[in-house]
């Protein structure tokens, strides 16, 4: 079966409705840019301007086609780069997201600070000389010969 | 004789008078918002003093109502003055709970010696004293003034053992984040590898002796706040303070040692 398609796409949302419905095919065909009969890739995107939309016998030259990694379409996340322009005349750049994305490094082990806890225990220092000060007067009104 | 005064002169006088007449408005504002300075101290300069002198005159002149009278007046005045400055603590006070300042300013149904209650009661002895004519009337009134008000022995003692509870009860409070930070800070070790077994001994002590100080403090403030003069005067209200103090004096101990805890957790994982 082959997806060699040419379209002439004039909103965003066909192309794109048409990209997932292409990506879904060449899955299914277990392809990553080749297509199960050994063509060439699926081109998607601008065409040449003279193939209607529902005309999928009309291919334009391939060579005016641009084309598109479907391993970074088909990526959990693709890159801004690998969607397909949809402006006719645009030229859609290679994908620069090919590469996957590089995990980030593994955690080192926790640094242990203490500065927080310091802080809440010259908190409790400032708090027991209250404390200090007003059992003071307690006490020194405890013992008033006052009457 | 003409005394004319330049333009230039005048504004500036006038700019001197105005900036003089804000400042002695700010001073004022200041001070007539403190109920400390209530026009019922009626002590020409509400200076505290002990009425030695006024007593050693009724002495002297034992059967004069004038002298006899000045003395009454100085015992309610001074009074006035220890009620005024322990309302300027009250409000001031950075360890009291609002509810607690509010019980010792106003009663707030629980206390009956508020400072609200024993300045009116003292104003109103006054006026009874001021308005004896005879020697007896005069040693009736004033020998009211102790007893049935009791500022020394119940009010200000009450005062600072209210304020001291809370305090005590402020720095229980501050050891639940500190404790918490601990916590985290030896979970982290262990996580590391580290061997947490005296850290983690030492925060079980803190949050066990943190609890048996919260347990102290705790009842302090609701078994003093409703003594009144008539407490004392039975003797029931002196051993509530006395076991009150031992309470806070015991929770001290409990928190210092707690404190001790927590200094020793943070040296031993910071090693």
């Amino acid at each position: 079966m082959s997806v060699r398609t040419t379209l002439r796409l004039g909103t965003v949302r066909l192309g794109t409705a048409l990209l997932g419905l292409t990506l879904v095919v060449a899955a299914c065909n277990g392809a990553t840019g080749t297509t199960a009969n050994g063509g060439s890739g699926a081109n998607l995107g601008a065409g040449s301007g003279t193939a209607a939309a529902g005309d999928p016998g009309a291919a334009a030259p391939a060579s005016a086609e641009p084309t598109f990694d479907l391993g970074s379409l088909l990526s959990p996340n693709p890159t801004p780069d690998a969607t397909p322009a949809s402006t006719p005349g645009a030229t859609a750049t290679p994908p620069s997201g090919t590469q996957p994305t590089p995990r980030p490094a593994a955690t080192t082990p926790p640094v242990i600070s203490t500065t927080k806890a310091s802080s809440l225990l010259s908190q409790v220092d400032h708090l027991l000389s209250e404390m200090d000060s007003e059992l003071s007067n307690a006490d020194a009104a405890a013992n008033n010969p006052g009457e | 004789m003409n005394f004319k005064l330049s333009p230039r002169l005048g504004r500036m006088t006038l700019a001197l008078g105005a900036a003089g007449l804000l400042a002695v408005g700010s001073f004022g504002s200041v001070y007539a918002a403190d109920p400390s300075t209530s026009t019922n101290s009626t002590t020409a300069a509400a200076v505290h003093h002990f009425c030695i002198p006024e007593w050693a005159a009724v002495k002297a002149h034992p059967g004069n109502a004038d002298i006899l009278r000045a003395a009454g007046d100085c015992e309610i005045n001074r009074r006035f003055v220890t009620l005024d400055g322990l309302t300027y603590l009250v409000n001031h006070s950075d360890v009291l709970t609002a509810d607690h300042k509010t019980d010792l300013l106003t009663g707030g149904g629980v206390n009956p010696a508020s400072f609200v209650w024993e300045h009116s009661g003292l104003a109103t002895l006054k006026a009874s004293i001021d308005a004896d004519t005879t020697i007896a009337s005069l040693r009736t009134d004033i020998a009211k003034i102790a007893p049935d008000y009791r500022v020394y022995l119940l009010v200000v003692p009450k005062t600072h053992i209210v304020a001291a509870a809370d305090g005590s009860a402020k720095v229980a409070a501050k050891f639940g984040p500190l404790a918490t930070e601990l916590q985290n800070l030896i979970n982290l070790a262990k996580a590391d590898g580290k061997d947490v077994t005296a850290a983690q001994a030492k925060l079980d002590d803190l949050n066990a002796k943190v609890g048996q100080a919260n347990g102290l403090i705790a009842p302090v403030a609701g078994t003093v706040l409703p003594l009144s003069p008539a407490d004392w005067n039975s003797g029931a209200a002196k051993p509530v303070f006395q076991a009150a103090r031992t309470s806070l004096h015991q929770a001290r101990t409990l928190l210092v040692d707690a404190r001790k805890d927590a200094h020793q957790i943070i040296v031993l994982l910071g090693s």
